[in-house]
């Protein structure tokens, strides 16, 4: 809270010195069909400011809501020539594809409220970050000293756990807050005159698995009831794994003359090396890849705006379990009736378990910076599916914003 | 009798010899002095048929150097889409387009339908932003319909064609060119024979000495929704350094 105290005082200094300030207040209701019972209902107040100098840039942002105060993204940035040095509290970006993107992993996410939209998941993290600029391609360097972990799914959206028998206690280790468990990455994208224009680029980061997993099962010999090691009681141990991720991608820009122009192609690919490659240890995770190739195309005269995916992901399983290959399908649309009335819908499809999610929404502009949306969304599938199991929590959900 | 008709006859001659043709009037529009970079700001101001208003602030910087055209554009409001940039790099007609979305943290590729379509909600869609002050005689068939006098001034009325082949939004425009300075101050853009949408460029200013003649507030209305936009130029600079670091994407960004 001192932090963000302090960051209000400096917004206010700013102000004086005639920095760039702005912010929004948004808040947010949701209603669940299931029993009519609130899903969500929260307002928050975001500041942020940003101060250019000659080389160098400052900014900071923090939200305030009745859960607590948190850091946004707060630091600095020096132009050094051909090359940019960032340093703080940052959210970086890698990879190109929409909805689903394998590459986008620097950041953790903040999950507890799994529909919330994917850029306001990131959560920022304390590092460092080296961009080199020559021609039309940029070399990044980013590292972070200390690894954060990701919030799961949270209140409402908790998934059940399905602890093994026996287990009546679990515990998490988080990596030590010490140098080397640093996540460290790098990137390297490009521009080529192929077609209308192509971009392609790779990412390597040197992380650690976003959520824990089995690390192993201790016995607890002085709560046993029975006498039989068997059947426990245990205590379940979790932690992170390290994790290497390597992948590419690439957004193509073409047309097919006399048929349709302006498609754009854009691909991700990633390989996630992981301890157990074999898949002979439950106590470690296993290497898992995931493949997107997504197609947008927007017609012609303020038509509507398509982007179509297919997105695949492998992982490798336990022995002997056969590894699952799980595809997806998606589609997000949206039409623009107008400057002020924006209508849109995503589509999500797990083809592997066959749930999925549907959300139509609209949004309005009242005014400059004033925004309502108004969305519905549907969660289907079985309990034990991907989407399934929020099913009970398909509802209908409105925010409005305030952006000054 | 006989003096008069010759008279006539002659003066009708020499006025046809000094009459310019569509594609003449045009070349001069197009030989207009243009400068090689500018830099200023763009109000753009939504106004709907009703009257109400929305409101977009741009920072806007554009270089010439030989084929290549570069332009960038940066939102300064209003708040919820500040940040967002747009860059056009044209090169022999070729046209790339990057569009920055700050709450992503990416810089897209944009193509094809995007390029006909609004510009962020304005009667303007990005090829007419792309192309503004940008006249190519050669893409054209140029035609003098007629001379008209437009807010008291003498104009040329030229229809404008694009040749076959050429990538163009509209099949048709129709421009009033001033007469004694050559700058265009109407245009009628047609889609299917139709008329859609009308561009009016209301205020010409002296730049450079009068080196320049620069639109610095012009109307784009949609014919059939009444929905009009307005586009105010200001703190123009032009001729100014504008380094070819700030067409990019890690300008977009900043």
């Amino acid at each position: 809270m001192k932090r963000i105290l302090v960051l209000l005082v400096a917004f206010g200094l700013a102000a004086a010195e005639g920095v760039d300030i702005g912010g929004s207040v948004k808040s947010n209701f949701g209603v669940r069909f299931s029993d009519l019972g609130v899903l969500e209902q929260s307002a928050a107040l975001e500041l942020n400011f940003k101060y250019d100098l000659a080389d160098a840039s400052l900014f900071a942002s923090a939200s305030l809501s009745p859960a607590g105060a948190r850091l946004g993204e707060t630091g600095a940035t020096l132009y050094l020539g051909d090359f940019d040095l960032s340093a703080g509290n940052l959210l970086l970006s890698s990879g190109r594809t929409d909805l689903f993107s394998p590459l986008d992993a620097f950041n953790p996410r903040d999950l507890s409220v799994p529909l919330n939209k994917p850029s306001e998941q990131k959560i920022p993290v304390w590092a460092l970050a080296l961009n080199y600029y020559v021609a039309d391609t940029q070399i990044s360097l980013f590292a972070s000293p200390t690894f954060t972990p990701s919030r799961p799914p949270a209140g409402l959206w908790a998934v059940p756990a399905h602890l093994p028998p026996g287990v009546i206690e679990v515990e998490t280790s988080v990596p030590a807050q010490t140098i080397d468990n640093a996540v460290v990455g790098g990137r390297v994208s490009s521009t080529f005159a192929v077609l209308d224009g192509l971009d392609v680029g790779a990412t390597a980061i040197y992380g650690f698995t976003p959520f824990p997993q089995a690390k192993g099962m201790t016995y607890l010999s002085s709560k046993d009831t029975d006498a039989n090691p068997a059947n426990g009681p245990f205590r379940l141990e979790l932690g992170y794994d390290r994790r290497f991720l390597l992948g590419a991608d690439f957004a193509l820009a073409f047309s097919i003359p006399d048929v349709v122009e302006g498609l754009i192609l854009r691909g991700e690919g990633a390989y996630a090396f992981l301890p157990d490659s074999a898949g002979n240890n439950p106590f470690a995770a296993n290497p898992w890849a995931e493949g997107v190739l997504e197609l947008e195309y927007t017609w012609p005269a303020d038509g509507p705006h398509l982007i179509a995916l297919f997105d695949t992901r492998w992982e490798k399983a336990d022995a002997p379990a056969p590894d699952q290959l799980i595809p997806r399908l998606g589609a997000m649309v949206n039409y623009d009736y107008g400057e002020r009335l924006s209508l849109s819908a995503a589509w999500l499809q797990n083809l592997h378990d066959g749930s999925g999610l549907l959300r139509p929404a609209l949004s309005y502009t009242f005014a400059d910076g004033v925004t309502g949306e108004l969305g519905l969304h549907w969660l289907y599938g079985s309990a034990a599916s991907q989407f399934g199991v929020w099913s009970q929590n398909s509802g209908l959900s409105a925010s409005l914003t305030y952006s000054f | 009798m006989r003096k008069k008709m010759l008279l006539a006859v002659g003066l009708l001659l020499a006025g046809l010899a000094l009459a310019l043709s569509g594609t003449e009037v045009m070349q001069k529009v197009a030989a207009q002095p243009r400068p090689a970079t500018m830099h200023g700001k763009m109000e753009m101001r939504l106004v709907d048929k009703h009257g109400r208003e929305l409101t977009r602030v741009l920072e806007t910087w554009s270089k010439q150097e030989g084929d290549v055209e570069k332009k960038l554009i940066k939102f300064l409001a209003p708040a919820d889409v500040k940040g967002t940039s747009f860059l056009v790099i044209s090169r022999n007609g070729q046209d790339e387009m990057k569009l920055y979305l700050p709450a992503l943290k990416r810089v897209r590729r944009i193509a094809g339908g995007q390029k006909k379509g609004s510009f962020m909600g304005s009667d303007f869609s990005y090829d007419d932003i792309s192309n503004l002050g940008k006249i190519e005689v050669d893409d054209y068939e140029n035609k003098l319909l007629r001379e008209e006098e437009l807010n008291g001034a003498k104009t040329y009325v030229v229809e404008a064609r694009p040749k076959a082949g050429v990538d163009s939004s509209y099949d048709k425009q129709i421009l009033w060119v001033r007469a004694d300075d050559f700058v265009p101050v109407r245009i009628e853009f047609y889609q299917k024979g139709k008329l859609v949408k009308v561009m009016t460029l209301d205020q010409v200013q002296k730049f450079a000495g009068g080196k320049y003649l620069m639109p610095t507030h012009m109307v784009m209305e949609n014919v059939k929704s009444k929905h009009k936009t307005e586009l105010t130029m200001s703190d123009l600079e032009l001729d100014v350094d504008i380094p070819d670091s700030v067409f990019s994407e890690r300008f977009m960004k900043r």
